[in-house]
């Protein structure tokens, strides 16, 4: 992931959730090449409705629409069944020595299970929902498990997403706070 | 972590967290001493109406006694702080010592190193290994709509969060206020 610095969509942040039956996922908007922001109101979380996905890419943008698709097969191939997409998609990096080293990440949520896709061929569930990738992750992250332990935690993951991805743009700089909900 | 950019890695050390909210404040560490670089904390509650912390060197584990010791002569805080950072870069036996100081009163942070001692407006002060996620967890904790927790609880709900994301720190927390 070193030489992401030289992409576009270098830096985003993407968290996922699943909370109480429910997903949500937010996305920021900023588009950086090199030190420049170059677009700040892109969309880069995406609902899979006939399956009842949700997913967001950071990474390369063309890498991250690549993963997309691939997953998006495997879903339809496999029936819908998420944690079988998952896998079977890692399992093309273990067989097909063709196949590119994508640079990108992607997160998938839905109310019952959350992965982190990376282009490597890694796959990732988190313990406690909560699916973070892109250069402000980290802080994402500690916002979410932050709110989530405070006295009155908020019962709708929508509300945890917004909340955690606005601390993430305030504190990194490749993140902006042109944030977009998608929950189900 | 994997799934973000490598930041070139990071110096293990002590983590110091420290909250002035609404006139009370709170500083705790996780005094994770190890042995590669032996980086030691002393805290002190003063009986000026400060806390100070310091991270760094183990040569440098009586500054925060100096800093009372200054602080009781000075009376006021921002005034010790310029001075603190001053002697530190202009003093022979001072200037050695590396590190961070971090120094609260009921009203502001600060922050001081050699030469340096800048005033943190927000009131939320993170160094070492997890600041970044204590920052951000402390901030989370803060814009939720009706904050219950005293600043003690915040911060040591800050460790925990820490602690579980970056392996550098220790959610075993000493934790001192400011009531």
């Amino acid at each position: 992931m070193d030489n992401l610095k030289s992409n576009i969509f270098h830096g985003t942040t993407i968290i996922g959730m699943k909370l109480n039956g429910k997903a949500a996922m937010a996305g920021d908007g900023q588009v950086t090449l090199s030190e420049m922001v170059f677009k700040a109101g892109a969309k880069k979380v995406r609902k899979f409705d006939e399956y009842g996905v949700l997913v967001g890419f950071a990474g390369g943008a063309a890498d991250g629409m690549a993963l997309l698709q691939r997953f998006e097969e495997k879903l339809s191939e496999h029936g819908g069944n998420i944690p079988r997409a998952a896998v079977e998609l890692a399992k093309d990096w273990r067989t097909d020595r063709y196949l590119r080293r994508l640079e990108a990440m992607i997160a998938v949520v839905s109310p019952e299970h959350c992965f982190i896709i990376s282009g490597t061929g890694d796959v990732v569930e988190p313990d406690d929902g909560i699916c973070v990738i892109g250069s402000g992750a980290g802080y994402a992250l500690a916002a979410a498990r932050a709110i989530l332990s405070s006295s009155k935690p908020p019962k709708d993951p929508v509300e945890v997403v917004r909340r955690s991805l606005e601390i993430a743009s305030e504190i990194c700089i490749y993140t902006n706070n042109k944030i977009s909900v998608i929950d189900i | 972590m994997f799934w973000t950019k490598n930041k070139g890695g990071k110096k293990p050390g002590t983590t110091i967290i420290g909250l002035v909210y609404s006139g009370k404040a709170a500083i705790g560490t996780d005094f994770d001493v190890s042995k590669e670089n032996c980086d030691e904390i002393g805290l002190v509650d003063s009986c000026r109406h400060a806390l100070v912390g310091f991270t760094g060197d183990p040569k440098g584990s009586d500054l925060p006694k100096k800093f009372v010791h200054k602080l009781d002569t000075c009376e006021d805080l921002q005034n010790t702080c310029r001075e603190m950072s001053h002697q530190w870069q202009t003093d022979e036996l001072f200037s050695e010592i590396s590190g961070k100081l971090v120094a609260l009163g009921r009203d502001y942070a600060y922050l001081i190193t050699p030469g340096k001692a800048d005033r943190i407006d927000t009131g939320i002060i993170a160094v070492g290994p997890g600041e970044e996620y204590a920052l951000a967890a402390i901030r989370a904790i803060l814009a939720q709509p009706n904050v219950e927790e005293s600043v003690e609880e915040i911060v040591k709900k800050a460790f925990n969060v820490a602690a579980g994301v970056c392996v550098l720190v220790n959610s075993n927390a000493t934790i001192i206020s400011l009531n």
